[in-house]
């Protein structure tokens, strides 16, 4: 009974931990994903410029801005892929753990981004790419910051 | 006249949330499961230790054939590799590691293997420098902790092998006969 309440406790406290470290990550990446749009909207010349965190109508997330008509909307919505991707792999020169972050974040900038792709291309083969290519990265960076944790506990 | 554009998320900040925290629950409760598992059966098989310096061409697969799978899934060392393999009739785990730049947890994690015989592959004195050999070997004995009963010697040659003979260890040629030979060894000493 000592056992299993000590097995119990352990994996209690690891989970809240890995928890802790997921849902700090996915709040920095969807805030940077917003900074993206922010910045690229910024150097195209658009005004009122606002990123909405908690929209208390449906909790919803977004980046919204005026542009002048000639703007070039794709390179806006583009603007967290071209700015995060580089950003998540600076991690990658960093040791483990914070090496399996940076995939982590790359992989929910992928997933984030289907609906600004959604303004860029019709073709449901680049969203099932994205979807794909973003679970396989969330999954298995994943599974590296688990396995790290759980091989080195004390 | 302005254009107003909204970039809406794919998800929400808590729906993103909701998202990660339930991968992270259902893999980290697999991994876990798995884990303890894994470390159970480590530490409580019986097993044989071989110490091997080629890891091109690993020890184990020459005693069992097939593939050896690392173990860094448990403790973050590519250099140790396992295999649990039903080894004529009996459940054994066979764990090989360098024995060069031991370390202290290394020996910790020795020690708490359930080890019931060792095998030393000794390719790195091809003149069968009896003393150096022998040093290791004590080196092993030492770590260990005298635990060990069944000890195995692999060499390379019929040469190093007459001149390491001296009846305190059993020693093997490295060819396909003399492997045979050591597996029905190891399966008689260690059953």
């Amino acid at each position: 009974m000592k056992k299993i309440r000590k097995l119990l406790k352990e994996y209690v406290l690891i989970l809240i931990y890995i928890l802790i470290i997921n849902v700090l990550l996915s709040f920095s990446t969807i805030s940077l994903h917003e900074l993206g749009h922010f910045l690229v909207g910024l150097i195209s010349g658009c005004k009122n410029i606002m990123i909405i965190l908690f929209d208390t109508k449906n909790f919803g997330t977004y980046t919204s801005m005026n542009c002048d008509p000639g703007v070039n909307v794709n390179l806006i919505a583009l603007g967290p892929l071209l700015f995060l991707t580089p950003f998540s792999m600076l991690f990658l020169l960093i040791k483990k753990p914070e090496k399996f972050y940076g995939l982590m974040i790359l992989g929910l900038n992928f997933i984030i981004n289907i609906s600004d792709m959604q303004k860029i291309t019709k073709s449901s083969f680049v969203y099932i790419l994205e979807i794909a290519a973003g679970f396989s990265l969330i999954i298995y960076s994943e599974i590296l910051i688990i396995n790290y944790i759980l091989c080195n506990k004390k | 006249m302005p254009l107003p554009l909204v970039f809406n998320q794919t998800f929400s900040i808590i729906n993103s949330i909701i998202f990660v925290a339930s991968i992270t629950i259902v893999l980290f409760t697999l991994k876990f499961w798995v884990f303890l598992n894994h470390k159970k059966n480590l530490y409580n098989l019986p097993s044989v230790i071989i110490f091997g310096n080629n890891y091109e061409n690993p020890m184990i697969t020459k005693i069992l054939g097939g593939k050896a799978s690392s173990l860094s899934s448990l403790n973050n060392r590519n250099d140790i590799m396992f295999k649990v393999s039903n080894f004529m009739g009996k459940k054994l785990q066979f764990l090989e590691m360098p024995f060069k730049n031991l370390e202290e947890n290394d020996i910790e994690f020795l020690n708490k293997i359930n080890s019931k015989g060792l095998v030393f592959f000794d390719n790195d004195h091809p003149n069968g420098d009896r003393s150096k050999v022998l040093k290791e070997l004590e080196d092993i004995k030492r770590i260990l902790g005298g635990k060990v009963q069944n000890q195995f010697l692999v060499v390379n040659k019929q040469s190093d092998k007459l001149n390491l003979e001296n009846g305190e260890y059993e020693i093997f040629e490295d060819n396909d006969e003399s492997m045979n030979l050591l597996r029905k060894r190891l399966h008689e000493s260690i059953s």
